[in-house]
């Protein structure tokens, strides 16, 4: 057999996995703690991530302007909660309200701007509305905060391996004490030893297991969320033992006809002027500045699904129309749209093509199936975000169960993980023995080299479309019991026909996420099947079963957790305490 | 081909290929940057924003393209010859 791939061992006390928003603040407290931290990143921390080209608002409570209205911290609690149906981690949440101020206030300290001088707000913020009933998400500059969080890390002392995919944690006498991955430049076998984990590789992009509209792979990455997000971070967890919640809620939203892009059309980052219209320009969703000026709601309470029926009943194409903002209210949105994810390059293709919101309308579709976010499915934590495992812990939107905690929720558990991880190292410092020549590590260095010397295998975009054709079918808006049982042999099958092939180690990586995301669509249908009923979060539907058409909160309201017990799979509901 | 490097503009610095989340850009032997794997392109512009030079456009596939829908209709005129 040829030579053995090189391997690098990496010994550290805190090892961070994932270094989006809540892997970069992890990284940043666990080094504040005098903890010698790695965060190990799959592509580059500088731009990695649902935010790597941007985000343009998060909320949070600002007290000086909340407080006065009588609105408190735990109202904010209170609020989410009521806009995500009830059935969330308000633990976690609690760590969002309490925290996620200070955590902005730690960005504008490594460079980011968050107060204008126009602002007549306490604080000089430029508040707008989102979720809650109050006016309560900053809108700032914050196309190049990964530049700035990465650039921090790297200040404060921990240290970055980037292009490194983390494959498997290593868990020895019931802890954690390490994990292992591959280069994804340089084909070397990575192995960290550690003291306790954060993992934070976010949420699973939703257009890499379904694909419509598409396409989803192999010819182009259309997708809302980044293409690298292919639930490693659950998959490892799961391997290694730790339960799952609710992988098999998901949603879709409207979004940009064409590239999927600019979240939250015609609302969020095109407002205020941002109005959704049918094809004969009917006003269907007016400006929300107009509907929810003067009443106590968020946006989240718009129905966006309008905006489907329009096409449903034969009154599309369907558009996002600015044209009738004021100047002053367009460029509000367009420096919005720059600042958000993706939004430079949305702005700089529209220009390309003479597209300009003053005189264009621009044409939305169906967006792609969600994963996470409103649904939130991910890893099982407590109220100190560990999860199952000792010295495993989660942050950001690896966590299950908290609907809508976005940027905010990533950049303060995030440092809640890092600081809880810390203490259990300080309490927990002598870790099981671990080598460079264990089972795991063989086992990885030998499916990377029959992946890269096969010949007559599969490339992992033919994979990818298997996987996409099976899970769009059975997956979708046709499920019931038996359309999931044979969803469910589908996967079956094509886990055990799949024969990858690379030809290169970039290729290695897209084959090894292949087999993250083909396992995370088993755990997907798995959970479809056994949650029998349909769900929705206010009009917002995020589980369909055609046999099961009724919400069922007896039975059902509550998070539905999977774990790996040797061969078999383990059920539980999982109840969040109100706090 | 998505990331779209003006090579009389670039200066051969790296950024691109190492900022790009999708590991899209790679670099020849000589250090010039090339979309390897266009199809993997997520048009974010990470490139595009960091790039020194100012050398790098997107360019979207064909089936991904934003099709201009100019406010006002255009004034294409209609005629039926119908017998």
């Amino acid at each position: 057999m040829e030579k053995r791939l090189e391997k690098e061992i990496i010994d550290c006390d805190l090892l961070v996995i994932g270094g989006g928003l809540a892997g970069c603040m992890a990284a940043i407290k666990g080094a504040d703690l005098g903890v010698q931290t790695v965060m190990v990143e799959k592509a580059n921390p500088w731009r990695s991530g649902a935010a790597g080209t941007g985000i343009d608002h998060i909320f949070a409570y600002f007290p000086d302007i909340q407080g006065p209205k009588g609105y408190t911290v735990d109202d904010l609690i209170e609020d989410h909660t009521e806009k995500v149906g009830g059935m969330v981690h308000q633990d976690i949440l609690k760590i969002i309200a309490y925290n996620a101020l200070d955590r902005i206030h730690d960005l504008e300290k490594m460079g980011v701007k968050i107060r204008y001088e126009q602002s007549e707000l306490p604080g000089k913020y430029i508040l707008v509305r989102q979720i809650h009933n109050v006016i309560n998400t900053l809108n700032f500059d914050g196309r190049d905060i990964k530049v700035k969080m990465a650039d921090e890390v790297k200040r404060r002392g921990a240290r970055i391996v980037s292009r490194v995919m983390v494959r498997d944690l290593i868990v020895r006498e019931g802890r954690v004490v390490g994990a292992i991955g591959v280069g994804t430049r340089d084909g070397k076998i990575y192995i960290f030893r550690c003291k306790a984990v954060v993992l934070s590789t976010a949420r699973i992009s939703g257009g890499r297991i379904f694909t419509d509209p598409g396409p989803g792979a192999g010819i182009a990455f259309n997708l809302r969320w980044p293409p690298s997000e292919t639930g490693d971070g659950k998959i490892m967890a799961f391997n290694a033992g730790a339960e799952l919640i609710n992988l098999e809620f998901s949603h879709r939203r409207v979004n940009l006809k064409g590239l999927i892009r600019g979240g939250g059309m015609p609302y969020n980052s095109y407002s205020p002027p941002g109005q959704g219209i049918n094809a004969h320009g009917d006003v269907i969703m007016p400006p929300e500045k107009d509907i929810f000026s003067d009443s106590d709601q968020g946006i989240y309470n718009a129905p966006k699904h309008k905006l489907f029926d329009e096409l449903n009943t034969g009154r599309g194409p369907i558009y996002c129309d600015l044209t009738t903002g004021t100047e002053e209210e367009i460029k509000f949105a367009e420096w919005s749209v720059f600042h958000e994810g993706g939004g430079h390059a949305l702005l700089h293709l529209m220009e390309r093509e003479g597209i300009d919101f003053r005189t264009h309308m621009l044409e939305m579709d169906r967006g792609e199936i969600e994963l996470g976010n409103w649904g939130a499915g991910g890893v099982y934590v407590d109220h100190n975000c560990a999860s199952t495992i000792p010295g495993v812990y989660a942050a950001g939107d690896e966590i299950g169960g908290v609907p809508l905690s976005t940027a905010p929720g990533a950049l303060t558990t995030g440092w809640f993980a890092a600081e809880k991880a810390c203490e259990y190292i300080r309490e927990n410092s002598n870790v099981p023995a671990f080598t460079d020549n264990e089972d795991e590590i063989n086992a990885l260095e030998e499916k990377c080299r029959q992946m890269k010397h096969r010949k007559d295998g599969q490339c992992w975009q033919e994979a990818q479309v298997a996987l996409n054709n099976v899970m769009s079918f059975y997956g979708t808006n046709l499920k019931t019991e038996k359309m999931l049982e044979r969803g469910l042999e589908n996967i079956d099958y094509l886990s055990k026909e799949v024969s990858l092939m690379a030809k290169d180690t970039h290729e290695l990586v897209r084959c090894l996420e292949m087999e993250n995301l083909i396992k995370n669509a088993e755990l997907i249908l798995r959970g479809n099947l056994e949650r029998k009923e349909s769900r929705k979060i206010k009009s917002m539907a995020i589980h369909v079963r055609l046999d099961y058409p009724e919400q069922d909160d007896q039975n059902w309201f509550c998070a539905l957790s999977q774990k790996k017990e040797k061969d078999a799979v383990v059920f539980a509901k999982r109840q969040f305490r109100r706090i | 081909v998505a990331a779209v490097i003006d090579l009389e503009k670039c200066n051969q610095c790296g950024t691109c290929s190492d900022r790009c989340p999708e590991d899209v850009i790679a670099e020849n032997a000589e250090g010039v940057p090339f979309t390897k794997y266009p199809n993997e392109c997520w048009y974010c512009g990470a490139c595009m924003i960091d790039c020194p030079a100012d050398a790098i456009h997107l360019q979207l596939p064909l089936f991904l393209r934003l099709v201009p829908k100019p406010y006002k209709q255009l004034s294409m005129v209609t005629k039926r010859e119908y017998r």
